[in-house]
């Protein structure tokens, strides 16, 4: 944990409870209270329906690989992240609603034809930080 | 005063105005000037090759993302009083926004001529992406859609947009590498071009991975340049050196729903397009079918195709046919970006393209063909490269061209313009 050299965010007030939750190994996402659909990332009003009733729920951590790309430029990726090139980014259609980007665990980026679009994945969350832990995903 | 106007008819202001003089530096990496000085340079030929002196021009626009200089700065160090400036924030599709915002200036009345300029040394100051990624990133808004797991360039975001194309529709590799033969076959018969080699399919596709499913010859150049463009009413457009441009419609910065992350709504693989062609169709009164040459924003080879096929060039799903069948290519039914565009001309946020399609409109383009006693291009129509005989890159007979501004999968402008 105190070796993770890469870009760490800062929880705000609006999106502590998905920090919070994270630090459990649980993801919690928002949802509005008078429509019901969840949306990412957290923000105060719905934008679907401009509800300001929004609830945090547990979601079950599964999804599927919407799309992805194979990040190879070392040159172009973040302090900390150039030394994983090539490493997998993916979108991920949460089982609950919505889309969360991602890096994808338990895949091999020198073979891009094995990781399957529409392939069910699981959330895991890495420790960056004391507050920070972080998500990933990982085919099933 | 007029009273038997619908001003919010979309059509109102269709063929009022003109473009009526271009300029740019040249094309380079490691200009040795600020862009302050680029930026002059750029107007001074704009002027020029209008004809305009610095006293008919009293309005300045320009857009950058903290690259730039701002256009006090420059009306300044080329005498110009202006009545109107803003310089406002944004890259890829700002040229054409910008252009419409010029046209309201003008029509509140609060200026006459305006001129547009981009100046940026993108190769040797900012880059595009940039790389000082801060250890520590707010996590409000998007934050978890970029630093958190390594996101800072363009290339980066618009990805996953690509594959999903392939992925739905079958798109291969090599019909999009095609995007980049064609506009290095027209870079090739352009003196101005950064990049004049020729490449092929193989060339693309056997270059080295930046990002799947970009290969390094997927992105477009980075180079150091200003670019400018001079807007003015129809009245007045037919006073200096060339036939006007003549503005049938433009549409600046449209959206998906949800920017914030175009990513999550709806289809992936549709861009900001799909909308456009809505509102610049109905403003210019013309179809993807009136269209004789396109300047589709090729920041990557992805991005000409998805925008071809969201304003309706062809069917949705068939981009790959479209970009490598040869529709695009010089002596083809319907060219693109005949100066090379941003893979290989030089990179401008979108001004080059316009530029371009100005010069393709007024018959006069500035490739390798002889020049007569009158200073005209005397043009041969040969499109082979200047070393086999050819070096012509002025399309036939152009009446009206079009071009596709991207910002991202997201956002983006067009402009329809017609021979004056
Ligand atoms: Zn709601």
């Amino acid at each position: 944990m105190a070796d993770y050299t890469k870009p760490i965010p800062s929880p705000d007030p609006v999106s502590q409870p998905f920090w919070d939750g994270a630090k459990e190994g649980k993801l919690m996402l928002p949802r509005c209270d008078d429509c019901n659909r969840v949306h990412w990332y957290p923000r105060v009003i719905c934008p679907f329906c401009h509800s300001m009733n929004i609830e945090w729920v547990e979601a079950t951590g599964r999804g599927t690989i919407h799309t992805f790309a194979v990040q190879h430029n070392k040159g172009l990726v973040a302090r900390g992240w150039g030394d994983e090139v090539p490493y997998v980014t993916a979108y991920i259609d949460l089982a609950e609603g919505d889309r969360m980007l991602t890096v994808l665990k338990g895949v091999d980026p020198n073979d891009p034809d094995s990781i399957q679009i529409g392939g069910a994945v699981q959330i895991e969350f890495e420790e960056a930080s004391d507050d920070v832990h972080i998500p990933f995903w990982r085919p099933v | 005063m007029t009273t038997d106007i619908d001003a919010t008819a979309g059509k109102y202001l269709r063929d009022k105005y003109a473009i009526i003089g271009v300029g740019e530096t040249t094309y380079t990496r490691g200009s040795g000037m600020t862009t302050r000085a680029l930026g002059t340079w750029a107007i001074k030929n704009a002027m020029d090759d209008a004809g305009i002196p610095a006293s008919e021009i009293d309005g300045m626009m320009s857009y950058s993302g903290n690259d730039s200089t701002a256009s006090p700065m420059l009306a300044g160090d080329l005498g110009i009083r202006l009545n109107f400036y803003m310089d406002v924030q944004g890259g890829g599709s700002s040229s054409e926004a910008l252009i419409g915002l010029a046209i309201g200036a003008i029509e509140a009345g609060m200026c006459e001529t305006v001129v547009v300029f981009r100046s940026m040394n993108g190769f040797s100051q900012v880059r595009i992406g940039g790389t000082g990624a801060r250890a520590s990133v707010p996590v409000g808004g998007d934050a978890l859609h970029a630093a958190a797991y390594g996101w800072f360039s363009a290339g980066q975001n618009f990805s996953p947009t690509f594959m999903r194309h392939m992925y739905d529709y079958g798109t291969t590799p090599e019909q999009v590498a095609m995007v980049k033969v064609i506009h290095s076959e027209h870079a090739s018969n352009n003196p101005k071009a950064y990049y004049k080699q020729r490449v092929t399919v193989e060339d693309v596709v056997n270059s080295r991975m930046i990002c799947k499913p970009l290969h390094l010859l997927d992105c477009c150049v980075e180079t150091d340049n200003a670019t400018a463009l001079i807007v003015t009413s129809v009245d007045k457009a037919y006073d200096y050196a060339n036939t006007p441009a003549r503005i049938l419609g433009v549409a600046g910065r449209v959206c998906k729903p949800r920017i914030d992350m175009h990513f999550q709504h709806g289809p992936i693989s549709t861009v900001a397009g799909h909308y456009i062609k809505d509102i610049i169709y109905r403003n210019a009164g013309v179809g993807p079918e009136d269209i004789q040459c396109t300047g589709a924003y090729d920041a990557f080879t992805f991005t000409s195709m998805l925008q071809l096929e969201d304003y309706g060039f062809c069917e949705k799903g068939e981009g790959g046919d479209y970009v490598s069948s040869g529709i695009m290519r010089l002596g083809g039914e319907r060219p693109n970006n005949t100066s090379g565009g941003h893979l290989c001309e030089g990179y401008t946020h979108g001004m080059n393209m316009i530029i371009e399609n100005v010069r393709q409109l007024r018959g006069q383009v500035d490739d390798y063909c002889p020049v007569d006693g009158n200073g005209n291009k005397q043009h041969t129509f040969n499109y082979a490269e200047p070393a086999a005989g050819g070096g012509c890159r002025q399309v036939p007979d152009v009446e009206i061209t079009q071009n596709l501004g991207w910002a991202m999968p997201g956002t983006g402008s067009s402009l329809i313009m017609r021979k004056g």
